[in-house]
């Protein structure tokens, strides 16, 4: 091998406390899940600057998940196919579909859902689709910092602009979802997340409604390199709404959205505005035509 | 970093990067002649093998996460009973891959049938969705493979009789 | 034969060593310095000052270098390889190598012309001038990028006295001449052989080359075998077409000024093929009496352009076909009715008045109409278009149908003049086994040679046999390219057969036939007028429905329909699969890439037959009717023309006024 090389060290913790140990004492090594969106990049390997790799692999406490009858309790390394089949009965289908369209199961037996959601530049199928839900996400600390667990609701995890805030001796462990029963639930990936994620936008919408009104409405795009967009102002402005909506209600709603997107971000591009208004729209009329056949 | 892991039924032990994919691996250190590397991304589906006989992508798997595991790749893999089930399969469905894509669909229609040998037709396109060939009609593949699968289920069958 | 089902990636030599190329990261500049770093006796560094021959190849009239010298012309312009015992050792060692560079102002750059044609007849500027009704319209194909193919590459390793080389090219005797100039060797002592290259773009022609040039020097210097994989991007040639046309007052064109630019980058492969199939490609079939056919091919500081599909013809016939579309759509007729009533003469004439004798053209159009319901859809999509506009036009369907026809050439134009060099050979010895010498051997065509021969001299199939072999044992059949393989070599294949079955049971066997492609006596090029540039052509026609998706802004095709005239058929279900998967491949170009790879719309084909006795590939007719069927299509869909490929979403919502 030549000197020039350095084959990172690869640590294999086998329990939490262990991971949390090495993560105080290297704050800097990558934190490796399923590895598939670091191996993605072209720049990946052979790469000179290569960090040491601390692997979450072997630390089974990780990969568990647990089922009551308020929540699901899932490790950060659990693969999205093991949670596709453990959950195939009791996922809300707004996360079954986010589930389902990460990829094919050579992929989705190796991707996990921590590293879904911390991927640092990108936010992917279930960052928002869970922060529709009551979603807590337990990080952890070494014990330099008091080996605290915290749990924090899952949109406590970025900032606005879409950046990670987990701090450098922490780790993702756990993410625990406590389901709510919504019947009109949509998820939606418009374009190439992944190979073109300046086009793409993420759709993920939670309602519940009856023949005559909506009782309940979560919304949020996700802008793979921007961030997630959540206004609650839309989300009341559609609450509480008289079913059917009229033209004008839908084209009122619409503005509102509009003004919106442009507040939160000049990064948006063109297109993605576009799709995400028609997205809205769409889903609305969609919202008009259940109420009518119920 | 030593990697010791099973290539093809032979325990070998390569000196290598740690953080190498296996697709490398394979290719420049154990000299196997059935990979395609394609874009290297996981986009195209070209480079996969069989880790403790489940599909995956070679190009996304890190040499570190094989150690003390049984990588199978379709040299071995032709061999097998099971690949003469999936071969069967696709002529008998009249949908052969071109020779590029070839061990990649076998080995991806062995991950499907190893599971169930009458899979959803949706079940099927979603396992193929990565893969970039398009030498094949999907109805070509889904027709493929429940031949293959069919053709599993009765050696199976067979099998426990006796 | 074991080797000849192995792709590059998977060959391998004992003791091999692994290369990597450093390329240049600018466009244009000069090297001021190159610092290499010790590396060990195992590390094998080709520099220019390494190459015995000469730093370059030769591409008929053309020359690319090899290494780059001192001065960089293009952006990814090789500099030097490193080759070591792994791949992961020589990429490690190049990125250790420093490379300081002086860089060329943008303002210095060259952007000279490599060729520059103008064909006229009458007077155009004056014909323009007195008709009224004149349509404009500029046709762009910009670069498009080849997806994932089986890698490019070479391998090369010392034998006895010989260099053996194994490519993954489309043309392994340029390899060997190139090899030996590079090398000097002499070319008796080098062989090459071909590895599985499909399926491909194009992209195999001249670099393989490139690479077995490179791994031959270090094979030389280090007496070890060694092997070089690259996969650095294929684009082909940004080409503009700009089309003036003057109508008559029912509405047919009288007058065209045309004129065709094509960027080919640094340096020219192929550029007066290039001109002659774009001059070729932009003529239309009505003959006119005025005309102006410009064609440039020009420089830019962009690594040299491959040829998808043919020499730049697709975006030549995709700007005539889309153009007669527009001049429909101008005019608000049926395109396809348009078409019918110019079409129907039997002797069908190009627009420099060169006829094409009887076509199936009026009948393929004929077809694809019945098949897709094409004047109903259209007058449906026309209705909707029109009662669209006081609406927003998400509450619309954004539907259109388009239709493209014409024909595409197989092989070089008459004004190649190597073609005659190439040639194939057939055996029949004593065994009564009959055996096809071509270096073309690696094609995909054998099962048409086998059948051909079969029927001509009535012997098995499984006693004809395709030689695999080097290019010591083949003779020199030319470049995989155009379908030559199916057009030009099968002809020739018949010509050996029927010669065989004179001499059979005259002569003592074996009987050897070794047959050359003649070119045919033409008019001379400076007699344009009534001059034909190809002597074979595949007709057909191609209607692409399809409707743009209101949140997506992506065109989801409700079904293609495509007639072809294909000469004849040996197998119509092997065919049918592989302009399937040829349409599919264009089709996620034609929309950048913005397709998941198991999208798969409705395509129909159906062959039309008129019992000729060669096949001919119907790929090229197909790409460039295909890009202007759908761009006929998307126009009607969006009330927009729409005269550019690839477009994208943001592409289409730009076309779109209404957020």
């Amino acid at each position: 091998m030549p000197a020039v090389n350095r084959s990172p060290v690869v640590y294999t913790p086998s329990t939490v406390s262990e991971l949390l140990e090495l993560r105080t004492r290297m704050p800097q090594a990558t934190i490796w899940a399923g590895g598939t969106a670091l191996m993605s990049r072209y720049y990946f390997y052979p790469y000179p600057l290569s960090r040491d790799i601390i692997s979450l692999g072997k630390v089974a406490e990780l990969s568990r998940i647990t089922r009551t009858e308020r929540y699901l309790d899932i490790g950060s390394t659990a693969t999205i196919e093991q949670i596709l089949t453990v959950g195939h009965h009791i996922l809300p289908p707004l996360l079954a579909r986010a589930l389902r369209q990460i990829g094919p199961p050579t992929l989705t037996s190796r991707a996990t859902i921590g590293g879904n959601l911390c991927i640092p530049d990108l936010r992917l199928n279930l960052s928002a689709s869970l922060s529709l839900f009551q979603v807590q996400v337990e990080l952890r600390g070494g014990k330099r910092f008091g080996q605290q667990s915290r749990w924090i609701p899952l949109n406590r995890l970025y900032q606005k602009e879409g950046g990670l805030l987990i701090q450098d001796h922490e780790v993702l462990t756990r993410i625990r979802i406590t389901f709510d029963e919504g019947d009109f639930q949509q998820f939606q990936q418009i374009g190439f997340p992944y190979r073109y994620p300046e086009e793409a936008v993420l759709f993920s919408l939670f309602a519940r409604h009856s023949q005559s009104s909506v009782s309940d409405y979560r919304l949020a795009f996700t802008f793979p390199r921007i961030g997630i967009f959540r206004d609650r102002d839309i989300e009341s402005a559609v609450t509480n709404q008289s079913l059917p909506l009229m033209h004008g209600d839908i084209a009122e709603i619409s503005d509102l959205l509009r003004r919106s997107l442009h507040h939160f971000s000049s990064r948006i591009a063109p297109i993605q505005y576009a799709r995400s208004i028609r997205a809205f729209e769409r889903s609305l009329t969609l919202l008009n035509t259940r109420s009518v056949s119920r | 970093m030593n990697i010791t892991c099973t290539i093809n039924g032979k325990q070998a032990v390569y000196q290598v990067s740690s953080d190498m994919p296996l697709l490398d691996l394979l290719i420049d250190n154990a000299h196997i002649t059935s990979l395609r590397p394609g874009c290297r991304k996981g986009h195209c589906g070209s480079c996969i093998v069989l880790i403790d006989d489940r599909p995956a992508l070679s190009c996304l798997v890190p040499v570190f996460d094989i150690r003390g595991r049984d990588i199978i790749t379709f040299e071995r893999f032709q061999r097998t009973r099971d690949s003469t089930d999936i071969r069967k399969g696709f002529e008998q469905a009249e949908a052969v891959p071109c020779s590029y894509c070839y061990p990649s669909k076998t080995l991806i229609t062995h991950g499907i049938i190893s599971r169930n040998v009458n899979p959803e037709p949706d079940e099927i396109l979603a396992a193929f969705a990565l893969h970039a060939c398009t030498c094949l009609e999907p109805d070509q593949v889904v027709r493929g493979v429940l031949q293959a699968g069919s053709y599993r289920g009765r050696r199976r069958k067979y099998a426990r009789s006796k | 034969m074991a080797q000849k089902s192995r792709y590059i990636s998977g060959m391998y030599r004992p003791n091999m060593l692994y290369g990597t190329i450093i390329r240049s990261p600018i466009n244009r500049g000069r090297i001021t310095s190159i610092d290499i770093p010790p590396m060990g006796d195992d590390v094998v560094v080709v520099r220019a000052s390494d190459i015995p021959g000469s730093n370059g190849l030769r591409i008929l009239k053309e020359t690319l270098p090899l290494l780059t010298g001192e001065t960089i012309h293009y952006l990814g312009q090789p500099i030097l390889a490193v080759f070591a015992p792994t791949l992961e050792d020589a990429k490690v060692h190049a990125s250790s190598v420093a490379i300081q560079f002086d860089t060329i102002p943008p303002d210095m750059e060259d952007r000279g012309i490599f060729t520059d044609r103008t064909v006229t007849h009458g007077d155009i500027d004056k014909a323009l001038m007195d008709h009224p009704r004149v349509v404009e319209r500029s046709y762009l194909t910009r670069e498009l990028e080849s997806s994932y193919t089986a890698p490019t590459g070479a391998l090369s390793y010392p034998e006895d006295d010989r260099v053996i080389i194994h490519a993954s090219t489309q043309w392994p005797f340029h390899v060997r001449d190139s090899v030996a100039e590079v090398c000097g060797l002499q070319k008796r002592r080098i062989s090459v052989y071909t590895t599985p290259y499909s399926p491909n773009y194009g992209e195999k022609l001249v670099y393989p080359s490139m690479y077995a040039c490179l791994t031959a020097l270090a094979s030389i210097k280090s007496g070890r075998p060694a092997r070089l994989i690259s996969r650095f991007p294929a684009l082909s040639p940004r080409i503009t077409v700009l089309r003036k046309t003057a109508l008559d007052e029912s509405g047919i064109p009288c007058a065209e000024d045309i004129l065709v630019t094509a960027d080919v980058g640094a340096y020219p492969l192929f550029a007066e093929e290039i001109t002659e199939h774009l001059r070729c490609g932009v003529m239309g079939y009505i003959p006119l009496d005025h005309y102006r056919i410009r064609v440039k091919t020009l420089h830019s500081p962009h690594p040299p352009r491959y040829h998808f599909d043919g020499f730049g013809y697709p975006s030549a016939l995709f700007s005539s076909e889309s153009h007669i579309s527009e001049i429909c759509y101008d005019q608000e007729v049926n395109p396809a009715q348009w078409r019918l009533n110019q079409y129907t003469s039997q002797q069908l004439h190009l627009l420099n008045g060169a006829s094409m004798g009887e076509t199936p053209l009026e009948e393929v159009i004929q077809r694809v109409v019945k098949e897709s319901a094409f004047n109903r859809k259209f007058a449906v999509c026309k209705i909707n278009q029109v009662q669209r506009s006081s609406h927003a036009s998400f509450r619309g369907y954004l539907r259109g149908i388009g239709i493209a026809s014409g024909f595409a050439p197989n092989g070089f134009s008459r004004n190649y003049p190597w073609e005659k060099l190439y040639s194939v050979q057939v055996r029949l010895d004593e065994n009564n086994r009959l055996s096809i010498h071509t270096s073309l051997c690696n094609s995909g065509a054998s099962y048409t040679w086998r059948r051909t021969s079969s029927e001509i001299l009535g012997i098995p199939e499984e006693n004809i046999e395709v030689v695999y072999g080097g290019t010591r044992e083949l003779p020199n059949s030319g470049p995989h390219i155009l379908s030559r393989d199916i057009s030009i070599i099968t002809p020739l294949i018949r010509r050996c057969c029927e010669s065989i079955k004179s001499q059979r049971f005259k002569e003592p066997l074996p009987i050897i036939v070794k047959r050359g492609f003649k070119a045919k006596s033409h008019e001379p090029i400076q007699e344009f007028h009534r001059f034909k540039p190809f002597t074979t052509a595949c007709w057909g026609a191609v209607v692409v429905e399809l409707e743009v998706d209101s949140v997506s802004f992506m065109p989801e095709f409700r079904g293609i329909w495509c007639a072809i005239d294909c000469g004849r058929l040996f197998n119509e279900e092997v065919l049918r699969n592989n302009l399937r998967t040829k349409l599919l491949k264009i089709l996620h170009l034609a929309v950048g890439g913005r397709i998941t790879p198991d999208y798969m719309p409705k395509v129909e084909i159906q062959f039309v037959d008129r019992g000729s006795s060669v096949p001919l590939s119907g790929s090229q007719v197909l790409v460039g009717l295909f890009y202007a069927a759908f761009t006929s299509a998307l126009s009607q869909a969006l009330d927009r023309s729409i005269t550019e490929l690839p477009i994208t979403p943001p592409d289409i919502l730009a076309q779109l006024e209404d957020l």
